[in-house]
């Protein structure tokens, strides 16, 4: 590590410079690498955001002299305090920290599987299945396909609301079983289900929070603290004391899922979630999600369904594509596209698909076709993206969007 | 990226939210992370004690109630707070496995 002289030197040198955002994040790395007493790190930290939400010049210049007065007094700290206890109980305890990081993770443990699941209805002639997924703690599964293509089908499986004609269902780590069957009952326990058509609340909201969590054995000082805390971290508070017809659609659905995440479920289903959210709501619903499931003491496995294949994809650790009750792509998000044969890609532009066609026909092009919103365009493995920017640029070709949706699972919705 | 099991990464990502000035994200990830790290349960009811007291500041600067220096302070302190907390958690933890 540098000489804690010789780094204020160089960092108020720095400021005095130019006082700019860069600069002052190294007043924050400085703290880091010097500080000994926390509180001088924190105010750092603090200065640093100040800096970048000052309005004026005026402002700017005073946060300016209190980072010079800030650098001086972590200088002086680190001086009188380097070898103190306090230093080395620091120390002694980040070092326990790390080694301590190996031995605590989420279980890698399967909650819900299936195997040949199978569910027909002979009225309509359609048939979901055969199915073989694992849902593990820790992991969001999306399940995305058009309409009617057996999603809510799959879900009311999931949850015992639809009973199987073939193939199996699992539970490996809940204790449901019961001479080969599920107790459902029991399994429920551990499930918590959030259909597309939201049931009315009747009553206060807080009050079906509380009941919904009592319904699972929270009460007490415990159901409170449950509620106030999923409350707060899904940002409800503010609607809390509004009734169920006062709430928008988008927040009918949040309070939807705080009702199934008060009791921490070990598995949340959850149907079409981001239908009434805008994309801001959507973004954040979905990072929620994210981070909930990774609890490390209460992680749990989520399966959702979605049209909005982009943010699905962005959250999702497998991906599940249904097509006309059939799988698929079942698999890795990350994997998406790996087997590819081709390449594919979106395109909006202006001009008609016979121009288009002549435009690009030094691109080997497999097919281009106009999906209703942009168009499709498949190209073999070597020809990738940037061949095609540069083919659309060369051509003088003005578009509006451009993606390579290749490794997406949208490409499988495009596939003519 | 985070590991999710480090409780001085996640510690760090919080710090980081702050600095990149996202306090709403950051407050929710100390709700997380007081739910997975700390052992006394006031710690909880403090963080979420935090949170809504900066909903209700957010709310407040958005609907013009507040003076910029005003709001800066207010939002100051409970940045304190929050680092604090994280100290404190971080503190309690260590003691608990060194024991």
């Amino acid at each position: 590590m540098e000489n804690v002289e010789h780094s204020a030197k160089q960092l108020v040198a720095d400021l005095k410079g130019q006082a700019q955002v860069d600069n002052f994040n190294q007043v924050v790395q400085f703290a880091k690498n010097f500080a000994i007493t926390n509180a001088l790190k924190h105010k750092a930290l603090v200065l640093n955001l100040n800096f970048k939400k000052a309005p004026s010049e005026e402002k700017r210049s005073a946060l300016l002299a209190q980072a010079f007065e800030l650098i001086a007094e972590i200088e002086k700290d680190h001086n009188d305090n380097a070898d103190s206890a306090l230093a080395h109980r620091q120390k002694r305890a980040q070092e326990a920290l790390a080694a301590h990081i190996q031995q605590v993770k989420i279980p890698d443990e399967i909650v819900f599987s299936t195997s040949g699941l199978t569910k027909t209805y002979k009225n309509s002639n359609f048939t979901l299945g055969p199915i073989d997924i694992n849902l593990r703690l820790g992991q969001i599964t999306g399940v995305v396909g058009e309409n009617g293509n057996g999603k809510t089908t799959l879900f009311r499986l999931i949850i015992g609301e639809l009973g199987n004609d073939e193939g199996s269902i699992d539970f490996p780590n809940f204790d449901v079983m019961n001479n080969g069957k599920i107790n459902w009952p029991k399994a429920m326990k551990h499930i918590a289900y959030v259909p597309q058509e939201l049931p009315k609340w009747y009553g206060s909201l807080e009050d079906n929070l509380k009941f919904s969590a009592a319904m699972h054995g929270i009460k007490g000082k415990d159901n409170q603290e449950e509620v106030d805390y999923i409350v707060t971290r899904l940002g409800l508070e503010e609607h809390i004391n509004k009734s169920w017809s006062q709430l928008s659609g988008g927040f009918k659905a949040r309070f939807s899922l705080a009702k199934a995440l008060v009791w921490k479920p070990r598995l949340l289903v959850i149907d079409e979630p981001l239908a009434n959210l805008d994309f801001k709501a959507q973004q954040v619903v979905l990072k929620d999600l994210r981070n909930l499931a990774n609890s490390l003491r209460f992680p749990m496995s989520i399966i959702i369904s979605s049209q909005h294949l982009h943010e699905v994809e962005a959250v999702s650790d497998d991906i599940l594509f249904l097509n006309k009750g059939e799988v698929t792509y079942y698999g890795k998000t990350k994997d998406l596209g790996e087997a590819r044969q081709q390449n594919t890609f979106e395109l909006d532009c202006a001009i008609d698909a016979k121009s288009l066609k002549d435009k690009l026909s030094n691109l080997q092009i497999l097919d281009i076709h106009h999906n209703g919103v942009s168009y499709v365009i498949t190209t073999p493995l070597d020809v990738d993206y940037k061949t095609v920017l540069k083919a659309l640029m060369d051509q003088g070709i003005d578009f509006d969007y451009f993606r390579n949706i290749s490794q997406s699972v949208k490409r499988l919705f495009d596939k003519k | 990226m985070t590991s999710v099991n480090s409780i001085s990464h996640r510690s760090e990502e919080i710090q980081d939210l702050i600095m990149s000035d996202m306090v709403k994200d950051a407050t929710k990830r100390l709700l997380d992370f007081v739910r997975d790290f700390a052992q006394a349960k006031t710690y909880l009811q403090q963080a979420i004690v935090i949170c809504s007291i900066h909903t209700r500041l957010e709310k407040q600067v958005n609907a013009g109630m507040l003076e910029f220096d005003e709001a800066e302070g207010q939002r100051n302190k409970l940045l304190f707070q929050i680092l604090g907390l994280l100290d404190d958690i971080q503190m309690e933890y260590a003691t608990k496995l060194a024991a």
